[in-house]
């Protein structure tokens, strides 16, 4: 159920039916809730900045003598015709400032120590820079009840390599039995211990914390985008050290279903076909891929690939995730986790929402273009290798060949992220693009 | 309650020893102590007054019908559930073996045990699922081919213990 909902203003205010919370989370939940409207003028002027175009190549020229113009956590600028980078908390120092006071506000009132102590680090982290302190605190924290995410988001840094517009909340309360099965599926895809092509390359997170959330806010880059899933965070380095987080949120499931996955779903499938699968079928579908590739995720990290791969990595990475996450759900069909109406509707919520992506390219979501290009060469795959067909404007589906080509798509994509070249990316995302 | 989200007709029901206590020792809990249980949050919550209104209430009657539908079905089980030898061979895999395989690029060791018992996440593979029902009679070194009309693979028994 969403209660504000702003084409212009990066707000998504969802109004979930939220589990019965004790009077002092309901008044830190509040809290929280304003600091994440806070952010939305900081990302709205990261946006006005954005505009400016400076040319990459510059950029790099600038960063081979100061690595801070690549880091994703400085502004990039023009003053009087000379280029500078401006580390964001410095920049936007003054409306961050009562966005920390928020959350220690809400730090000070929590009767969760834990989580007051992960606050105050939180609060102090958007003011000194020093990111790194506040994913410990978030990652090593117990699951609570209330989760927060704040501050500049690392996500897709290299599509945003210029121009840059960083800065996110989300605000949520943790759905219990969602995050039980969550974990389940965890448990049980992660179990199988994988063989690495180059094992030297690949690192394992130091832990993987998986929990569903009921979505409260999404503010700045969430509100644009309205990821369903989020695994954070991405630098290798940190993930090794202290994990990672996957996250899943209820609601912008919700409205992708209802804006995306079901309106292209209607328009694709023949009768007979849609006939086969509700609304819920696909709901949950298209939750549990988000689950599985969130999970995949843990598997392909590759200590260089996001160097050795440039600017494709983020387009390889996210589809190697997706398809490996089928690829798993597999596994979980084999053990009598879910039935092959599960896997099914998997599948079939995800074309679904690549041909969504396909066709809505040209229009304003330049934000999901890596997803974009991505579905193109899931799709442009799966009709090369006959798995799907089209007849008369309807595609039609062979799951079999469509799980044998997820397998063989999912093994090239692993092979670029472990061990492939800028060109090798180049040539692949070319090939399946067109 | 097991793990699994789909359901399956009646057959035979198979419980290791262990299983079996199990199964015996929550059904005596069940009957002894949280049947009083939930009968003392109903009748503290018809004090709260109107029961149309009373969330409390649905609560606990939501939990007295899934505690009795629990009862039911362990009393079923425990009916007609044949006990798996302790000991078995370890030429070929049985309901209770455990067995470490090599399928898609991955190692996985699990125990399969009966459906009533079967839960992936603890590493207990249901005899009747893909994986389990393929895997039974097959000896150490061989490779069988588990399948489901959407998924194929081929996997290789590596160890029976």
């Amino acid at each position: 159920m969403m209660a504000k909902v702003s084409r212009d203003e990066p707000l998504l205010e969802f109004n979930p039916k939220l589990p019965k919370l004790s009077k002092n989370e309901q008044a830190v939940l509040k809290l929280l809730v304003e600091a994440g409207r806070l952010i939305v003028p900081i990302y709205l002027e990261q946006e006005k900045l954005a505009q400016v175009k400076i040319d990459k190549a510059e950029i790099e020229r600038s960063a081979k003598k100061d690595p801070s113009f690549s880091s994703p956590y400085t502004s990039v600028e023009r003053l009087n015709g000379k280029l500078v980078a401006i580390p964001y908390h410095i920049k936007y120092a003054a409306p961050l400032k009562p966005v920390a006071d928020k959350l220690n506000e809400a730090a000070n009132i929590s009767d969760n120590k834990e989580f007051g102590k992960a606050l105050k680090i939180q609060a102090k982290v958007l003011l000194d820079g020093n990111y790194e302190k506040a994913w410990e605190a978030w990652l090593k924290m117990k699951p609570n009840s209330l989760d927060i995410s704040i501050g500049p988001l690392h996500h897709l840094a290299n599509q945003f390599f210029f121009p840059k517009a960083a800065y996110h909340a989300w605000v949520g309360v943790m759905e219990k039995e969602g995050t039980i099965r969550f974990n389940n599926y965890k448990t049980v895809t992660l179990s199988a211990r994988r063989k690495t092509l180059t094992p030297k390359e690949r690192i394992d997170p130091a832990s993987i914390k998986a929990i569903v959330l009921d979505a409260v806010l999404f503010a700045g880059i969430m509100a644009r985008t309205k990821f369903v899933g989020l695994t954070l965070p991405i630098d290798v380095n940190v993930v090794e050290k202290y994990g990672v987080q996957a996250t899943l949120f209820n609601q912008p499931n919700d409205l992708r279903l209802k804006d995306q996955i079901l309106p292209t779903f209607n328009k694709i499938f023949s009768k007979g076909f849609k006939e086969g699968f509700s609304k819920e079928d696909l709901r949950r579908g298209y939750l549990r891929s988000a689950a599985l590739h969130d999970l995949a995720h843990s598997y392909l990290y590759y200590k260089n690939a996001a160097k050795n791969l440039g600017d494709d990595f983020y387009t390889v990475s996210e589809l190697a995730a997706t398809v490996l996450g089928l690829r798993l759900a597999g596994y979980l069909l084999l053990k009598d986790r879910i039935t092959e109406k599960m896997l099914e509707s998997m599948i079939v919520a995800f074309i679904s929402r690549s041909v969504y992506l396909m066709r809505e390219e040209d229009k304003d979501n330049k934000l999901m273009s890596n997803y974009t290009l991505g579905s193109r060469i899931f799709m442009n795959f799966m009709f090369e290798s006959g798995a799907l067909k089209e007849f008369k404007d309807l595609i039609i589906v062979n799951f079999t060949k469509v799980f044998v080509s997820i397998n063989d798509l999912s093994s090239m994509l692993e092979s670029l992220l472990a061990h492939g070249t800028k060109v090798d990316a180049g040539s692949f995302v070319k090939k399946y693009s067109q | 309650m097991t793990n699994n989200d789909s359901s399956r007709n009646t057959k035979d029901v198979y419980l290791t020893s262990k299983g079996l206590l199990e199964s015996k020792e929550e059904l005596e809990y069940l009957k002894k102590t949280k049947r009083a249980q939930i009968a003392e949050k109903i009748h503290q919550a018809r004090e709260y007054g109107d029961l149309a209104e009373n969330s409390e209430y649905d609560t606990a009657m939501e939990d007295q019908a899934m505690m009795e539908s629990r009862i039911a079905q362990l009393e079923s089980i425990l009916k007609s559930a044949k006990v798996i030898a302790d000991k078995h061979t370890q030429d070929f895999v049985v309901i209770g073996s455990t067995v470490k395989i090599e399928m898609d690029d991955g190692i996985d060791e699990f125990t399969i045990v009966g459906r009533v018992e079967a839960d992936p996440s603890k590493k207990k593979i249901s005899n009747e699922s893909p994986l389990g029902s393929a895997l039974v009679g097959a000896k150490k070194g061989e490779e069988v081919e588990v399948a489901t009309p959407i998924v194929r693979y081929k996997c290789k028994v590596l160890e029976i213990k």
